[in-house]
C-alpha cells in the first residue's frame, strides 16, 4: 500500500467542503484513474495528496508516514506530480527545467553533481526526449512539453506520480504516448494516480478506475465494474450509454 | 562571464583615467599598487585618483550592481520581467525621504549629507513594511502586494511633488538630488555600499535554484518542494534593504534595475545560477560608464547620471530585442 487517504475533509470556504471524509487505498504498480464529473473533488483530492493543500481533517500517508509531519522538501522526494500543462515564460531551456526535478534534494550550497546530472539525463531518455535537452522549452509543442514535464517528475527518482489531466490539452497521437508512459512507468513500480477527464481513451491504460461523487468514494474496481452507464449517469446527472468492448476504445451514447 | 569581467576592469580603468586630468593606465596601475603597499605619495595625481574617483568608482559599481540585483529579484518575485523594485514602493518611500530631509536640512541649517541618506533609509524601509503589512491579508504576493505599492508609492511620489512646490530655492538641489548622481561620493558611502552590494549577490547567489523553481509557477514550486512564501520574504527583505540604501546615497537612478537583468536573459538565458553573477557584474558596468560620461560629457557641470543610464542602456537593449525578435520561429 503506497499512499492511504484516511476520512479526509477538505473545503475552500468554510461550510462548503469540497472533499468529504473520504477514504481510499491507492496501490503500488498499477494506474489509477480518478474519474468524476467537474467540481467533485478530483484535482483537489490530488493536491491533498502532495500537501500541497492542507485538509480541515483526515491525514493522506505515504508508506505509513503523515504528510502533514514532512516538510515540502521532504514531500517532493516523495511524490511528483504533472500538471495539466506547464510555461516557464522566461527562456528556460529543456535540461534546466528537468534539472528542477533535482531541487528537493540540494540542501542550502547544494550544486547540481554528477549524479543530478545523470539523472536529468537518464529522466529524458526515458521520455524519449533527450534530443530537445539544448531546446527551449516554451518553444516546444503541447506534446513535448508533457513529456519533458514527465521527465522533470522522473528525476525527482520519486515512487509516486500524481498525473493532474495530464493529456487534456494534447491531440489523440500524444494522449497516447502519454498514457503508455503512464502505463509502463506502474509496470516499473511506480505508483501512478492520473485524474481522468476523458472516458473513452484514458479508461483504456487505467487498472483501477475510482469514481468520485459530491467529495466521496462513490466506486472503485475494475474499468467495467465502475464506469458503466447507471454509475456514469447518476454521478455526471445526465443519462448516458456506454459499452466496453474487450479491446480498445469504449463507445459513449447520449440517453434521451 | 569572462566579457563581462573584463567590462569589469576596462569600465575601472577607464574611470579612473578619463576626467579634468587625464592620468595613463601605466600610472593609474603603478599609484594604485603602491597605494595597496600603503606608499602613496600624497601628491595631487594621488589626490585625485584615491580620494575622488576611485571611491565614486567603487560607489558606482556597487550601486550598479545593487540596483541590478534588486530589480532581478523583483522580476521573480513577481514573475514578471516587467517587474523593479519601484513596484513595492521602496524607490518612491526613500524619494521622498531624502526629500524631506533636503527640506529640513535647509531650514534648520542641519549638513544634508547626513540628514538625507538617514531620512531616505528610514521612510524607503518604512514604506515597504507598510506595503508588506497591507499586501500580505489579500492572497499572498498575489496582486494585493502589487496593488499595495502602486497606491502607497503614488502616495508619496504626490507627496514628493507637494514638497517640490513648497521648496523655493531649495528647489534645484532637490530636483538634481531627484534625477539621481554620485557626486558626492565619498569612502564611507563606497565601503557601506560594497558589502551590501556583495552581500545581496551572495545571498541571491545562494537562493538561485529557489529563484529558478519559482519562476515556474505556484504550483510547480510547490510541487518540486519549494517553500514560496519564504523565498518572497527573503527576496523582499533583500530588495527592500539595497534599494533603500542605494537610493538614499545616490538618489534614484532608474533603468538599470529593469534592463540590466533583462538583457542579460536574452543573452545567457534564463538560469538564475549564471543570470545572479551576470547581472551583479553587467549592473556595475553601465553604472560605472555612465557616472564617467555624467562626469565628463559637459564637464566642469555634472549630468545626472539617471538620464545617462537610459542613454547607455536603451540603445543595446533595444538592439539585443531587435535581435532576438529577428530570429525566426522564436
Amino acid at each position: 500500500m503506497s499512499l492511504r487517504v484516511e476520512n479526509l475533509s477538505f473545503g475552500y470556504y468554510a461550510g462548503h467542503p469540497v472533499l468529504n471524509g473520504l477514504n481510499l487505498e491507492i496501490r503500488t504498480g498499477q494506474v489509477t484513474g480518478l474519474f468524476g464529473p467537474n467540481g467533485c473533488g478530483k484535482s483537489t483530492l490530488l493536491r491533498c495528496l502532495n500537501g500541497a493543500l492542507h485538509p480541515q481533517s483526515g491525514a493522506v500517508l505515504h508508506e505509513g508516514q503523515r504528510l502533514d509531519k514532512l516538510t515540502l522538501r521532504e514531500i517532493a522526494a516523495r511524490i511528483a506530480v504533472v500538471p495539466q500543462e506547464t510555461s516557464a515564460g522566461v527562456p528556460f531551456l529543456v535540461r534546466e527545467m528537468v534539472m528542477m526535478g533535482r531541487f528537493a534534494r540540494w540542501d542550502l550550497w547544494g550544486q547540481e553533481s554528477p549524479e543530478d546530472h545523470a539523472a536529468v539525463h537518464a529522466s529524458l531518455e526515458r521520455v524519449g526526449a533527450a534530443d530537445l535537452a539544448d531546446r527551449h522549452f516554451d518553444e516546444l509543442s503541447g506534446g513535448e512539453r508533457q513529456r519533458v514535464i514527465i521527465a522533470r517528475a522522473l528525476a525527482q527518482e520519486t515512487r509516486v506520480l500524481l498525473l493532474d489531466e495530464p493529456a487534456s490539452h494534447l491531440d489523440i497521437a500524444h494522449q497516447l504516448e502519454v498514457f503508455h508512459l503512464a502505463r509502463e512507468l506502474a509496470g516499473e513500480g511506480y505508483t501512478v494516480l492520473m485524474v481522468c477527464h476523458d472516458l473513452v481513451v484514458a479508461p483504456m491504460f487505467v487498472d483501477e478506475a475510482v469514481l468520485l461523487k459530491a467529495g466521496k468514494v462513490f466506486a472503485r474496481g475494475t474499468v467495467p465494474q465502475v464506469l458503466h452507464a447507471q454509475n456514469l449517469s447518476a454521478c455526471f446527472g445526465c443519462s448516458l450509454g456506454i459499452t466496453w468492448p474487450s479491446l480498445g476504445a469504449a463507445t459513449i451514447m447520449l440517453g434521451k | 562571464m569572462p566579457a563581462l569581467l573584463a567590462g569589469l576592469v576596462l569600465a575601472g580603468l577607464a574611470g579612473l583615467m578619463v576626467g579634468s586630468v587625464a592620468v595613463a593606465p601605466g600610472e593609474i596601475l603603478k599609484r594604485l599598487w603602491a597605494a595597496l603597499l600603503g606608499q602613496s605619495s600624497h601628491d595631487p595625481t594621488d589626490q585625485i585618483l584615491l580620494a575622488a574617483r576611485l571611491p565614486r568608482l567603487v560607489l558606482a559599481a556597487s550601486v550598479g550592481s545593487a540596483l541590478a540585483l534588486a530589480g532581478l529579484a523583483a522580476q521573480t518575485l513577481f514573475r514578471n520581467p516587467l517587474a523593479t523594485p519601484s513596484i513595492i514602493g521602496v524607490s518612491s518611500g526613500s524619494a521622498l525621504g531624502a526629500v524631506l530631509g533636503l527640506l529640513l536640512a535647509g531650514r534648520a541649517g542641519f549638513s544634508s549629507s547626513a540628514l538625507v541618506p538617514v531620512f531616505s533609509l528610514a521612510s524607503g524601509l518604512a514604506v515597504t513594511a507598510m506595503v508588506f503589512a497591507l499586501g500580505r491579508r489579500g492572497n499572498f504576493f498575489g496582486h494585493a502586494l502589487l496593488l499595495a505599492g502602486i497606491a502607497i508609492g503614488s502616495l508619496c511620489s504626490s507627496l514628493t511633488t507637494a514638497a517640490l512646490y513648497l521648496a523655493g530655492e531649495r528647489l534645484q538641489a532637490i530636483v538634481f538630488w531627484l534625477m539621481g548622481g554620485l557626486w558626492q561620493a565619498n569612502w564611507r558611502d563606497a565601503w557601506l555600499m560594497l558589502p551590501l552590494a556583495a552581500g545581496s549577490g551572495a545571498a541571491l547567489y545562494v537562493l538561485a535554484p529557489s529563484m529558478n523553481v519559482a519562476l515556474v509557477g505556484e504550483r510547480s514550486a510547490h510541487d518540486l518542494g519549494l517553500n514560496l512564501p519564504r523565498l518572497q520574504r527573503q527576496l523582499l527583505v533583500i530588495i527592500a534593504v539595497t534599494t533603500a540604501v542605494a537610493v538614499s546615497l545616490t538618489g534614484v537612478i532608474g533603468f538599470i534595475g529593469l534592463v540590466v537583468p533583462h538583457l542579460l536573459r536574452l543573452v545567457i538565458g534564463a538560469d538564475h545560477r549564471r543570470l545572479v553573477p551576470a547581472t551583479a557584474l553587467g549592473g556595475a558596468v553601465l553604472l560605472m560608464l555612465a557616472d564617467m560620461m555624467a562626469r565628463t560629457l559637459a564637464s566642469p557641470a555634472e549630468i545626472p547620471v539617471g538620464i545617462l543610464t537610459a542613454v547607455v542602456g536603451a540603445p543595446v537593449f533595444l538592439w539585443l530585442l531587435n535581435k532576438r525578435l529577428g530570429r525566426p520561429a522564436a
